[in-house]
């Protein structure tokens, strides 16, 4: 495929969505930000929706996997079934390898 | 509508395929929050009553859909572009705020229809009223 | 648009019925769009029912060879059937004695539309979409669904451009059945999750 970006992440990587609120039509849900995960698999190229939102090409393609997500890493008091998961198709752009983060500043910096 | 309305904002354009500021674990209520991202927010019990689509919530599903097709975009002076897009028609919906509550699935996407084809001029808000007052 | 004060009162009014009926006749007008046209993607939606999304479930419980390529590649196992799904991009989750699976688009209402017809109203409504994630099975108890304790529960967020259809389980003393007969027993709720097929003894 010419005009798409490389997928950086395979099955089975833990990746972190990244913690970041920008306003416009985002399709990455707040309610799985900042939380990580691991691929469940790659779902293919797509024109990114943040740019298609304002009538924009969304190119290149972007990476897009399905990532899933522990109910109970999502929401510390989830009162249901502990192997229950919530999987999320998220772009690329959203998500860094896990484990990074944790390198990074405290949660005052980022309104730095 | 004016113009700006239709311009990306910076901040999310910015984070399309820029590096990250990341913060693990991070406060999420401190997210501005658009009406229609609700995943995991307390809400009633879900109400099971169903109604039937009505003919012009159809009908206008029907319209978005065939204005979809670039192929279309000729037709109005806009060879090989689509007049309608899915992603453009739900950020019409967000943009709503409280009112995305207020209003109906169709209703959302009966005024998506309308943005989406004002802003690339094929309709002009002037005669849409006109029409739309003439019509009982 | 310049709205009415209320929309409350707005759509009393038909203010959004008759906004619809203006974009429709400018277009028509201007040669846009053909009401023919309109009519024709009108019939083509009302064509696509569940019965389809209904139709695959039974082949894939009589034929196993399918019901693999079903899971591998859900659209190119659809399409297989002869049912016109256009570009869908379909992932096709199966139910098992220790997984459940249920949908939802949390952000508007992505449903796999082509399979099976329009989403219903509690599909597209902030109670669903909000609450299926944090507490699934005390919706699914709202549905008249109630889990065994040792099934775990996989939602599944439909947020961008994947749309997913769920494989039930065949019910037992369905044996011998022919595949009209299993199709008759799958409900569009047991293709998106909140629901199970109903075998004879109703289990």
């Amino acid at each position: 495929m010419n005009d798409a970006i490389e997928p950086l992440f395979a099955v089975g990587d833990r990746v972190t969505v990244l913690a970041q609120w920008p306003h416009g039509h985002i399709r990455t849900p707040i309610y799985c930000r900042g939380h990580s995960g691991v691929i469940e698999r790659l779902c293919g190229h797509f024109p990114n929706p943040e740019e298609l939102a304002f009538g924009l090409p969304g190119l290149p393609l972007r990476p897009l996997y399905r990532v899933r997500f522990r109910s109970r890493d999502l929401w510390p008091d989830y009162a249901e079934g502990g192997d229950d998961v919530v999987e999320i198709e998220i772009y690329q752009h959203w998500l860094e390898p896990a484990g990074q983060a944790a390198l990074l500043r405290n949660p005052e910096d980022m309104h730095a | 509508m004016t113009p700006a309305d239709d311009s990306p904002p910076g901040a999310g354009l910015a984070v399309a395929g820029t590096q990250a500021v990341t913060t693990a674990g991070a406060d999420t209520a401190r997210a501005p929050r658009g009406p229609h991202d609700v995943g995991g927010l307390p809400a009633g019990p879900v109400s099971l009553e169903e109604h039937a689509i009505t003919e012009w919530e159809t009908r206008c599903w029907a319209i978005a859909t065939l204005l979809r097709d670039p192929a279309r975009g000729a037709r109005a002076g806009r060879p090989g572009q689509a007049l309608t897009g899915l992603d453009e028609s739900r950020r019409h919906g967000e943009e709503l705020g409280d009112r995305y509550r207020v209003l109906s699935y169709g209703e959302r996407a009966v005024h998506a229809l309308a943005r989406m084809l004002v802003r690339r001029g094929v309709l002009d808000e002037a005669e849409i009223t006109r029409t739309l007052d003439a019509i009982r | 648009m310049n709205h009415p004060v209320a929309d409350a009162a707005a759509t009393e009014n038909g203010y959004y019925r008759r906004l619809q009926a203006a974009v429709e006749e400018l277009l028509i007008l201007k040669g846009i769009v053909g009401r023919d046209e309109i009519d024709r993607e009108v019939a083509a939606m009302e064509e696509r029912s569940y019965r389809r999304g209904a139709a695959v479930v039974a082949h894939a419980w009589v034929d196993p060879a399918y019901r693999e390529r079903l899971l591998a590649d859900g659209a190119a196992a659809v399409r297989e059937l002869g049912i016109e799904i256009g570009a869908l991009h379909l992932i096709v989750v199966e139910n098992t004695p220790a997984i459940h699976n249920v949908i939802v688009c949390t952000l508007c209402s992505c449903y796999p539309r082509a399979l099976l017809g329009m989403p219903p109203d509690w599909y597209k409504n902030i109670e669903y979409r909000s609450r299926v994630v944090r507490e699934p099975r005390a919706v699914l108890r709202e549905f008249g669904l109630t889990l065994p304790e040792p099934v775990s529960v996989r939602v599944h967020d439909s947020t961008a451009d994947m749309r997913y259809l769920v494989l039930p389980m065949r019910p037992a003393g369905t044996e011998g059945w022919s595949e009209a007969q299993l199709l008759d027993i799958v409900s569009r709720d047991a293709l998106v999750g909140v629901a199970l097929p109903r075998g004879p003894e109703g289990s």
